[in-house]
């Protein structure tokens, strides 16, 4: 036996596997586990589809798939070691989880003992790699032969992309990666063909169940959750509520709805009939809490008496119960279980075949009275962005507003979470009609999702030709801020506007509460909060990871020039950032 | 409800509180303080609000009001007792909160784009975008989609002259709802008809 040389190795296979899947791209952190992999992904598969994208985290690698599948609907693929590498990842991996969002994560680890050999080699090993994920993963394998290995692969993208969409996992032994392809497998190995079914759409009898009390509503609502799976779902939404001239609730897990349409707006609690599309906290959307922040206080339903709660929703045929990011259990009237954009062409065409001339004729009526609520609501966020116009630290208003001036005319695509952070500015101000417009957030609240979600995001526009923008917040960055490297060294174009606001601001707002309701310290916040003493000097930080910057920046009337500096970077290709100072909120 | 109740009394009764306690503090000591203890952190640095906390520049409470509020507060603002804050210390924020200037308005703010001013508006086409397009594009209120020649075939039937008119003084009826100008009263009639024309000639 040759023992120098192993001719082709069986991860010559894998890589045909996986160039069967299609993947754009491979996020990755180095690893021993995988080195097999890695090494044919890039001589054997000519490093393209998938091109090897070098992070620095396992956070990263995730969280960046995250980003990109937002954009383009399809999973990124990511490796990492089955012990540490997921240890790292395994945030990113919940936040996509509860985000519904398809990631693709092969995991390297050698399975026979008497195969490993140093101490490294032990302690990367494990019996059940995805065990300590598999509470927020949908399907993992961990094949055993190269012919196991291509069926599972290609099973768990098809899973992944079932929808509700998650992450699947999928450990590539590392014995299997270096050796040659065995004899049995020669014999058995071959590809499989992909077949992604088509999402699931609701019962018929129960649509037309859902478009009788939606056309006979004097006071319809539509609530939308992540109602728009692909882009196609925002005309969808468009074209119910206009037929039914009905106000659309956007709660912003995605861009589901124009944000300056007539229709825009609506409260729960004027409701009659309320559909909700893929609303994952519908009970948050229909109850209202004491508002004190203080765990446990009472709650209350906030819909109308006798007001019709139906749901459509992908997530009532799967789901898994160890981690509660499914919220709290909310009575439905009429529930269906299904993909909401899949049942919408149905429910639109029932609805329109239901309303009679004179129905017609009230809608209209409606239609008008809302336009004119969505005007008056407008006009009063205009009034509070005014406020604080020329403060410093720089408005969060003032930032939205200064940006928007010299994007608007763009292709551009706005891929961070704005409404807590931020004051939603971005989205009460700005006209967002196209899905790549907004991504919503990280799923599940795990802070450090931003910067490489951004990267990622960015990474899906880039071969768009669009403008990425990204207002990034300073706790969140610290996590691993080394994606902004990875993000110079792949030539991603991304604007980083920074909201400095030198703090982990949620956590101290927290501790003044805690500290006023035990009637002591309320002046003490800042201690284990505080991201200052030294500032942090995010421009200096960018230019060490080979970034164009400017900052800080903190008088409101530099802050125009210095993001049209920022856009001319970016539109040569590069990434940029401009750390700005603001206000918390 | 019960959390709003005083809150509401005391709204009810602020003209009459306004002027009737001395609530002389010190601003230069009030700004020091609402930095210190946190106010800043949900209402910002210049009481101009945000989603965590509400705009109180101006104030929206006089100092009676202000100081029962503080101190049993009605929604997600936790409760500053006097064993944390006193009166006078209270005092002193309310006297720093009343010398913030209120700052421009939006309509004094050019990139708030409060609304597309009358000069910019150069013809129909102009005019659509910036007024008309919000309800005309989805066919909101029964307003005729542009380009739905059925919808505006019917509209036409009736004359240009009566077109122009429900445009300028609006319209409620067989067809919808339309308020006059489109909501712009500032609109000159004579962009108002090059809207209807623009509108007419590209859906019919």
């Amino acid at each position: 036996m040759d023992v120098y040389s192993t001719g082709r190795p069986g991860a010559d296979f894998m890589v045909d596997v996986l160039k069967s899947l299609d993947f754009e791209y491979v996020c990755a952190n180095p690893g021993s586990s995988f080195r097999g992999l890695h090494e044919s992904l890039v001589n054997y598969g000519g490093n393209r589809r998938p091109e090897l994208i070098t992070c620095c985290h396992e956070e990263s690698s995730v969280a960046m798939a995250h980003g990109y599948a937002k954009i383009e609907g399809k999973p990124l693929l990511v490796m990492a070691h089955g012990t540490v590498g997921l240890q790292h990842a395994s945030m990113a991996i919940y936040n996509a989880f509860a985000d519904r969002v398809p990631v693709y994560i092969l995991l390297g680890n050698i399975q026979d003992a008497t195969w490993r050999r140093g101490d490294v080699e032990w302690a990367h090993s494990v019996q059940d790699a995805a065990a300590m994920v598999r509470d927020y993963i949908k399907w993992d394998d961990n094949p055993v032969s190269l012919a196991h290995f291509a069926e599972s692969a290609v099973r768990a993208y098809r899973a992944a992309l079932t929808p509700p969409y998650e992450p699947v996992v999928i450990v590539a032994d590392a014995v299997l990666q270096e050796e040659p392809m065995s004899a049995s497998d020669a014999r058995a190995a071959r590809i499989p063909k992909l077949g992604i079914p088509s999402p699931p759409a609701g019962d018929s009898a129960a649509v037309e169940d859902a478009a009788r009390r939606l056309v006979m509503a004097e006071q319809p609502l539509i609530v939308c959750g992540r109602s728009a799976r692909t882009p196609a779902g925002i005309g969808l939404v468009v074209e119910l509520a206009e037929t039914l001239q009905a106000p659309v609730q956007d709660r912003h897990f995605r861009m589901n709805f124009p944000t300056r349409h007539p229709l825009a707006g609506g409260s729960i609690g004027d409701a009659d009939v309320i559909l909700a599309l893929e609303v994952g906290d519908l009970w948050m959307a229909t109850h209202s809490q004491t508002p004190l922040n203080r765990f446990g206080m009472a709650s209350q339903s906030i819909t109308k008496p006798g007001a019709s709660l139906i749901s459509i929703a992908s997530c009532d045929l799967y789901g898994k119960s160890n981690y509660q990011d499914f919220g709290r259990y909310c009575e439905v009237d009429l529930s269906i279980a299904a993909d909401a954009e899949a049942t919408l062409p149905a429910l639109i065409e029932a609805c329109k075949r239901l309303i009679s001339p004179r129905r017609r004729s009230a809608l209209k009526e409606r239609g008008a009275q809302l336009a004119q609520t969505s005007r008056r609501r407008r006009d009063r966020d205009l009034e509070l962005a005014a406020a604080g116009w020329d403060a410093s630290p720089i408005s969060t208003a003032r930032v939205s507003m200064e940006l928007w001036n010299q994007i608007k005319h763009e292709d551009w695509s706005l891929v961070s979470e704005t409404v807590p952070f931020f004051s939603g500015w971005p989205l009460r101000l700005w006209d967002m009609t196209k899905a790549h417009h907004y991504l919503g957030g990280h799923g599940a609240y795990g802070i450090g999702y931003g910067a490489p979600a951004a990267v990622g995001a960015a990474l899906a526009n880039r071969r768009h030709g669009r403008l990425t923008v990204n207002i990034q917040c300073d706790g969140d960055l610290n996590y691993a801020p080394s994606v902004l490297w990875t993000a110079a060294h792949h030539r991603i174009p991304i604007l980083n506007i920074m909201h400095n606001n030198r703090a982990y601001h949620q956590e101290l707002m927290f501790l003044t509460d805690m500290a006023a309701r035990a009637n002591r310290g309320i002046d003490t916040a800042r201690i284990g909060t505080g991201i200052d003493d030294p500032n942090i000097d995010y421009a200096t930080l960018a230019k060490a990871y080979g970034i164009f910057s400017i900052g800080p920046v903190s008088d409101p009337n530099e802050l125009g020039p210095a993001i049209k500096r920022a856009i001319e970077v970016v539109k040569r290709g590069e990434p940029a950032l401009v750390d700005v100072i603001t206000q918390p909120r | 409800m019960h959390r709003l109740v005083p809150l509401v009394f005391l709204l009810m009764l602020a003209p009459r509180l306004a002027g009737s306690a001395d609530a002389a503090g010190d601003p230069r000591a009030g700004q020091a303080l609402y930095l210190r203890v946190g106010c800043y952190e949900c209402h910002g640095t210049v009481g101009q609000g945000g989603i965590a906390g509400a705009r109180i520049v101006p104030l929206p409470l006089p100092w009676l009001g202000f100081r029962v509020y503080v101190r049993r507060p009605a929604g997600q603002m936790p409760a500053f007792s006097d064993q944390v804050l006193s009166d006078a210390e209270l005092a002193d924020i309310f006297a720093f909160l009343a010398t913030v200037p209120q700052g421009r308005g939006p309509g004094d703010i050019p990139l708030l784009e409060a609304r597309a001013p009358v000069t910019s508006l150069k013809n129909g086409k102009d005019v659509y975008a910036a007024v008309c397009a919000s309800c005309h594009d989805g066919g909101i209120g029964g307003a005729p989609k542009i380009r739905d020649k059925a919808a505006w075939s019917a509209r036409l039937a009736e004359g240009m002259g009566l077109l122009y008119l429900h445009s300028l003084k609006g319209y409620t009826g067989k067809f919808g709802v339309m308020p006059a100008r489109g909501g712009r009263a500032d609109l000159p009639t004579e962009l108002v008809k090059q809207g209807v024309d623009y509108m007419v000639s590209v859906s019919n």
